[in-house]
């Protein structure tokens, strides 16, 4: 479409235009937001997208629908989320305080798409940073949004949070908001969506979030401790309805012990991976392998181990039996994660890695 | 003193007349004293055990006789302050509770709980007396360990007050003690949603550790149950399959596991039981000479019946040195109630399935005789 074609459209889009040509100018834009180049040709209209953002709000419902499904498809690539950043509606601060109003009104329909877009912009390492400005101070209102699942009445069921709590706490200032009391352990309030059936969204979201906070060994106190209860809730997935010997079973976290017939292991591989990841993070300090061994660990892995087949995931499985069926003076080191291995020796490992899986595949 | 006011009347006295006329006054009164007859006040309360007496007086007595009998004048003022028709509900259901408090004061809780009841009874539209009426028998119930009352209580309570703490607080614990463990978390997050207290917030992670551990004996049970299950099923689905014939059962779906199990004291638990698809039976052994018998358990199906006597000679009552697998005869009775002889060499299995036999009590069992012998002889006369 030529340049002038979308001035054109600025004036259909406007509040007091002909609610029919609203809505095909807004279905052609949509359409338009479909492809990285259609994304790309409305970006270079500020205008466009300006008008798109405020349209958002817009007293059609299906024409709100419509703007914030744009905003969905525009935040789906990196160049479309740093641009939306740079915008600054009518009456908020920036694109993610408008998005938060809407995440936190009951009454707003399609906040799912507004979770999405949050979802997507938060993803942007680079601009995360800038975004926490925005979004700390209303912190504890999404979470309790979030945890309530009928917090939205129209409909939303606002999953799409987790994903967004899962990139958030790539930043420090988020994790330790996460694991400190303030005055509830937002944390607390999350873990429970680890077995959330329900959706893979939210539960994948928690997972995330809890693999994210696992590379921070500050907090692997926290995580380890045994009022947080982590290991009965991440290690849940990993589990079908196998059989354990008595004294074997008994180690087991109680919620975890002779599971019914009917329970199968998490069919997401990508969970189940998260779950692998963080489980290999929590070996890397003494307590932490400590805790996972207590907690008979390397039984749900052997387990798991037989079932397991994707290559990716049994690499991942076997890092955690490697390290736990070692004994403390074998492992030589308090944190694993403070060992420096040298570049040769990381390359060797990362080639018999892709050796094992091309074999397997 | 009338007297001392009419000689006023009379005339002015001097002082010393004065004087001499109390003095007269005061004298005559002690005689008169003096003069009246000396007896003893028996009318009231000795002194030694007036507090008991005072007890007993319908107007002061704090609980009803011992004999439940209220004398009339009790009976009265009972009647007087229970009266439906002197009070209203209100009233009543108030005066029961009063009734209640004073008894629950002195830990009498069942007559407390009575008179809750009672005032519960007027149906009263007064919320907070019927919230504070089922609060107080909950106590009562509490104290004399009816839980599950104390836990109804405190609900009904709450039905009429939901903010009643007090209520709230012995729901949980009520509900804890009964197992209830839901129901006790439910009801500590609510009181801990006001206020912080401590015993609360133990109580309530004393209920979750008590709640997943019933959760998992729940289900360890129902996986037990299911284990067995399966192997009975396993069972009857391999003698179905492989056509052994059972005593007293007249089709397949006649079949149960009671019809199964060994009739040999002590042996119920050798029922025959399936393992990695295989059936080992408990089987048996006679030695109708010697009137002995042995009991083999869980003999796999793939065996030859051989091999289990192997085991078993030679036997300790053998003195003579007669019984070995190869020269001994092996019989089974049939359900032709005639004795058949086989071929020790076969597989348990396929004996099980020879022509005419039958299986009783769920254990094969086996004459074993010494080939050739009168024992042999007089054994299967007896058939004849």
């Amino acid at each position: 479409m030529a340049l002038d074609s979308f001035d054109e459209l600025i004036e259909f889009l406007k509040p007091e235009s002909r609610i029919d040509l609203r809505h095909i100018s807004m279905d052609y834009l949509v359409s338009l937001s479909g492809t990285e180049d259609g994304v790309n040709k409305m970006l270079e209209h500020e205008r466009i997208t300006q008008a798109v953002i405020e349209l958002t709000d817009d007293r059609i419902k299906e024409i709100a629908k419509h703007a914030l499904l744009m905003l969905v498809n525009i935040s789906a690539y990196t160049r479309g989320a740093t641009e939306l950043l740079k915008y600054k509606p009518l009456r908020y601060k920036n694109i993610i305080d408008l998005l938060i109003s809407y995440v936190l009104n009951p009454n707003k329909t399609d906040a799912d798409a507004a979770c999405m877009t949050l979802s997507n912009i938060t993803r942007l390492e680079d601009e995360l940073e800038v975004c926490l400005n925005t979004f700390i101070p209303h912190l504890n209102d999404i979470m309790n949004a979030f945890v309530n699942t009928e917090f939205n009445k129209t409909g939303s069921n606002l999953h799409y949070l987790a994903p967004m709590f899962s990139n958030l706490a790539c930043s420090h200032r988020i994790r330790k908001w996460l694991c400190e009391e303030n005055p509830h352990v937002p944390l607390i309030k999350l873990i429970p969506f680890c077995n959330y059936d329900v959706s893979n969204i939210r539960k994948g979201g928690a997972i995330g979030t809890i693999r994210n906070i696992s590379f921070d060994t500050d907090y692997h106190e926290f995580l380890v401790s045994p009022d947080l209860d982590l290991l009965t809730y991440i290690l849940y997935p990993l589990m079908g309805n196998e059989d354990y010997p008595d004294d074997e079973m008994e180690t087991l976290p109680v919620t975890l012990q002779y599971l019914p017939k009917e329970k199968r292991r998490e069919p997401d591989i990508d969970i189940r991976i998260l779950i692998l990841e963080t489980l290999n993070k929590l070996c890397a300090q003494r307590r932490g392998r400590q805790y996972l061994r207590e907690n008979g660990v390397y039984y749900i892995m052997r387990e798991y181990h037989k079932w397991e087949k994707d290559p990716k995931a049994l690499i991942a499985c076997e890092n955690v039996v490697d390290i736990l069926i070692q004994k403390e003076d074998e492992v030589g080191a308090e944190d694993l994660s403070t060992v420096e291995v040298p570049e040769e020796l990381r390359e060797r490992f990362n080639k018999t890695n892709s050796d094992f899986m091309m074999n397997l595949q | 003193m009338a007297e001392a006011n009419k000689s006023d009347v009379k005339s002015p006295m001097t002082e010393e007349e004065r004087l001499e006329l109390c003095q007269k006054l005061d004298k005559e009164l002690d005689d008169f004293i003096d003069s009246l007859e000396k007896r003893r006040y028996t009318e009231g309360w000795p002194e030694d055990r007036w507090e008991e007496e005072m007890d007993k007086h319908p107007f002061f007595m704090k609980s009803t006789p011992e004999n439940g009998e209220l004398s009339p004048l009790a009976e009265g003022l009972a009647n007087l302050k229970f009266d439906p028709e002197e009070n209203t509900p209100v009233e009543l259901a108030s005066n029961y509770k009063e009734d209640g408090n004073f008894n629950f004061k002195h830990k009498n809780y069942r007559l407390a709980i009575l008179g809750y009841t009672e005032g519960i009874k007027q149906r009263c539209d007064n919320a907070e007396i019927n919230a504070s009426l089922y609060n107080n028998r909950a106590a009562a119930h509490w104290h004399l360990k009816n839980f599950r009352s104390a836990l109804g209580d405190s609900e009904k309570a709450l039905s009429f007050s939901s903010n009643h703490t007090k209520a709230k607080i012995r729901a949980a614990k009520s509900a804890f003690q009964i197992a209830k463990y839901q129901t006790c978390i439910k009801y500590c997050e609510e009181i801990l949603e006001n206020t912080k207290d401590k015993d609360i917030s133990e109580l309530l992670s004393n209920a979750k550790k008590k709640k997943i551990i019933m959760e998992r004996d729940q289900r360890k049970q129902a996986r037990n149950i299911q284990n067995i299950t399966e192997q009975k099923d396993a069972v009857l689905k391999a003698i179905i399959e492989r056509g052994i014939k059972i005593s007293n059962c007249d089709d397949e779906d006649d079949i149960d596991l009671s019809k199964l199990e060994p009739s040999l004291p002590g042996a119920h638990d050798a029922i025959v039981h399936v393992e990695d698809g295989l059936l080992k039976w408990p089987v048996l052994f006679l030695y109708p000479e010697y009137q002995m018998t042995d009991f083999v358990r869980g003999c796999p199906e793939n065996v030859p019946l051989s091999c289990q006597l192997e085991q078993l000679f030679p036997a300790p009552w053998d003195e003579k040195n007669k019984y070995s697998v190869a020269s001994v005869n092996i019989y089974f009775e049939g359900y032709d109630k005639m004795p058949h002889v086989i071929d020790p060499s076969k597989n348990l299995g396929d004996l099980l399935v020879a022509k005419y036999f039958e299986l009783r009590a769920g254990t094969p069992a086996f004459f074993v005789l010494p080939r050739g012998s009168k024992i042999e002889s007089r054994f299967l006369e007896n058939y004849i």
